[in-house]
């Protein structure tokens, strides 16, 4: 079998495309897979010279370098393949690899050309070179930074930007892990993520952490990492992104604590806080908002609600409608005083004012603070003051009205001293002389007794700290009784005591004893001369207060004639000789000066009820 | 005096007063009757039926201010309504120990009163109370 038939066969059946040529470099055969690969017909590349397959503008250089091929011929091996630029039949180029082989036949040297078309595997070399750079680059230099981290947390490839971050050289990281550089309050979690990744639980996760800088100082970033696997799924390592996000926190921190700041001073001024966020409609209320109130910490929660569900129902409208106006922007803060229920069921008094400090874009509040202060203090600051100024004032009158009497009474005397003492030396007769000094001395008497009387009145009205104790009503209205045996046994007066044993005033006991005795006392010198004289003691509770009535049936007074001046000194009003117009002058101050009142009801001829309110410490 | 008034009224309570005021009447010859009410619902029911009787009304009435059951103001308060049937002038003093600015202010509101005379009276404006009625 002839050599070239042998190898006509071998090449037949080869997987390559294949051809030889002589030294002079013509081509001996070829095999049909050649030809298919440039576009010839059968045969039809035989006795052709090589560079018909070769690019015109190449053909030059290619026949130069066959003849210096052909001065020292060698096999090129397959894996040594060299790039060519074959040219098909239709002058169509491509990328080709040859690998080539020469042996003797018959002393002639004879290379054999194994032909592969490269185009498609040198473009997606070229994609892949272009893609890996592309890569690389933007790794590099990413403005933020990057790190390939093996499954077992080890940095395989960092970028500038996170050795910038954590101060460490691209070795440095290199050689350490990310467990190393970690803050150790975050790695649990960093771990626990990297775990559900590999176990492919998530794809991905993102979280705010703390890496300790070369320097030793805390760097905040955010990781964002993705798992990159294999074509047949296995872990091949981890992308991470790391931004660094110390001034966004320090920023966070620096307002955190401004706010921090201003809660606590607006809370150490005793005024409660409340921040809320329209958006979400949550509420925060300050511990001194919640404590206002009486609850703990814990016992409200962070809705609107919270709020408008212990606004007292009568003030509720008003305080909407108040928050409105200046979500409408009608007013420029809200304010508005209302009451709020408290954890013990009562009521308290709360100054709220608020702004908006944040708009939305739909020209909505989006943000509004606002303070709670408890003006029950400040009103009863303010009561005591007012009240301090009633009984100031009050007492002025009452000290202008008593200077006036004081002057009244003793002038008369004086005057009635000098006019008698003038008239003295104008008797007509022993007699009459005798007559102006019993009036002198009966004049000096009376002086005592106004004197007396005064005194009597300047004490109640002077002593401020009179001794209270809890005394029984009723068994002081018995100890009157006891006191006025005498007169209610002689014109058989029918005393009737309805008080309740449980009654009980806080009052000095003395001035009880007096007031009872007075009214009572009024009663019977008041009788009604054509009845059976009764006097009837009842309790009363309005409105918590206690009220003692003492109803006589006597002659009754005409109080539209003198109601005013019922309770006046030295007034009387029936001509009555015993009657001095000293007593209810002297009860009227002594009830006032125990913090209570006296109201009087009466008609002539049919009775007097006098109704006197003790003070507020009763039972 | 030769135009002595007829009849006086003193209405007051304080029987010293009285006493002493009557006593310097008759001395100074300033009134042939005087008369006393000790307070001035009796002054007013005396009045009443006798309004048309000039002889026996007063030329002056002497009007204290504090008095039990009707006082001085009352006293006013009622006179004012009989007033219309009156014929004869009657010159009406408040003759008082109060010094007290609210009375002598109350006082100048009735034009009834004459005058707002603080006791101790003198003789001289005793004197003077009686010419001018006459």
């Amino acid at each position: 079998m002839d050599t070239s038939d042998s190898l006509k066969g071998f090449f037949s059946i080869a997987p390559y495309a294949m051809l030889a040529v002589d030294a002079s470099g013509t081509i001996l055969f070829a095999n049909a897979q050649l030809e298919t690969l440039f576009g010839y017909e059968t045969s039809s590349l035989t006795g052709e010279l090589l560079e018909k397959l070769v690019p015109d503008a190449l053909v030059g250089a290619h026949t130069e370098n066959r003849k210096n091929f052909m001065k020292h011929p060698k096999n090129r091996e397959m894996a040594k393949g060299v790039d060519f630029m074959a040219k098909r039949k239709n002058g169509e180029t491509f990328h080709a690899e040859i690998t080539l082989s020469t042996f003797k036949n018959e002393g002639e040297t004879i290379v054999l050309a194994a032909v592969r078309d490269v185009s498609e595997r040198r473009e997606l070399y070229n994609r892949l070179k272009v893609s890996n750079e592309m890569f690389r680059g933007a790794f590099q230099y990413s403005a933020i930074g990057m790190a390939l981290v093996s499954t077992d947390g080890k940095f395989l490839e960092v970028n500038h930007n996170l050795c910038n971050t954590v101060g460490y050289s691209e070795e440095e990281l290199l050689a350490t892990d990310f467990q190393t550089i970690t803050h150790p309050d975050d790695l649990d979690i960093d771990l626990d993520n990297v775990h559900r990744v590999l176990r492919g639980e998530i794809t991905t996760y993102q979280i705010e952490k703390r890496y300790i800088h070369k320097n030793g100082w805390v760097v905040w970033v955010l990781l964002a990492v993705s798992l990159v696997r294999d074509t047949d799924g296995n872990p091949l390592h981890f992308i991470s992104q790391i931004e660094d996000i110390s001034d966004r926190k320090r920023t966070e921190a620096a307002l955190k604590e401004s706010e921090q700041r201003w809660l606590f001073a607006l809370e150490g001024s005793g005024d409660g806080v409340w921040d809320w966020d329209v958006s979400t409609n949550k509420l925060f209320y300050s511990a001194q908002w919640k404590s206002m109130l009486g609850y703990e910490e814990h016992e409200v929660g962070t809705t609107f609600d919270e709020w408008e569900k212990r606004v007292h129902p009568d003030d509720i409208e008003k305080c909407l409608e108040d928050l409105s106006r200046h979500f409408n922007k009608e007013t420029s803060y809200y304010v508005n005083e209302h009451r709020l229920l408290c954890k013990d069921g009562t009521y308290k008094w709360i100054l709220d004012r608020g702004k908006v400090i944040e708009w939305g874009d739909d020209g909505k509040p989006a943000r509004v603070i606002g303070t709670h202060s408890d003006i029950a203090l400040q009103n009863e600051k303010e009561n005591v003051v007012q009240q301090s100024l009633a009984i100031i004032s009050e007492q002025n009158a009452r000290l202008m009205n008593f200077a006036h009497i004081v002057s009244h009474n003793l002038r008369s005397h004086s005057g009635n001293f000098q006019l008698l003492m003038n008239l003295l030396e104008n008797a007509d007769d022993d007699d009459e002389y005798e007559q102006m000094l019993n009036l002198l001395k009966e004049n000096a008497q009376s002086l005592d007794e106004a004197i007396r009387h005064l005194n009597e009145v300047v004490q109640i009205q002077t002593n401020t700290n009179i001794t209270r104790q809890e005394l029984s009503l009723r068994s002081f209205i018995n100890k009157t009784v006891d006191t006025l045996a005498g007169e209610i046994t002689k014109y058989n007066v029918k005393v009737i005591n309805d008080v309740a044993e449980h009654d009980k005033v806080f009052y000095n006991p003395a001035y009880l004893e007096s007031v009872l005795l007075n009214f009572m006392s009024n009663g019977i010198k008041y009788r009604h001369p054509e009845r059976v004289p009764e006097i009837e003691l009842t309790t009363e509770k309005n409105e918590g207060k206690l009220y003692l009535s003492i109803k006589d049936n006597g002659i009754g007074i005409n109080l539209e004639k003198y109601g005013k001046k019922l309770f006046g000194l030295y007034k009387t009003f029936h001509g009555n000789s015993d009657a001095r117009g000293v007593g209810l002058f002297i009860t009227k101050n002594q009830i006032d000066a125990m913090g209570g009142s006296v109201d009087v009801k009466s008609e002539p001829n049919s009775g007097t009820t006098f109704k006197i309110y003790f003070n507020e410490r009763q039972k | 005096m030769n135009d002595r008034n007829d009849v006086a009224f003193i209405v007051d309570d304080d029987q010293i007063y009285v006493f002493g005021l009557k006593k310097l009447i008759a001395i100074n010859n300033l009134c042939k009757n005087v008369l006393v009410f000790e307070n001035g619902e009796k002054a007013i029911n005396h009045i009443t039926p006798i309004i048309k009787n000039n002889d026996q009304l007063p030329d002056v009435i002497l009007l204290d201010l504090n008095m039990p059951v009707m006082d001085g103001w009352e006293f006013l308060d009622e006179f004012v309504k009989i007033k219309p049937q009156l014929s004869k002038k009657i010159q009406i003093y408040m003759v008082s120990s109060s010094i007290n600015p609210a009375d002598i202010e109350k006082a100048k509101q009735y034009e009834e009163l004459s005058d707002y005379l603080i006791k101790p009276i003198s003789v001289e404006e005793l004197q003077r109370v009686f010419s001018a009625a006459a």
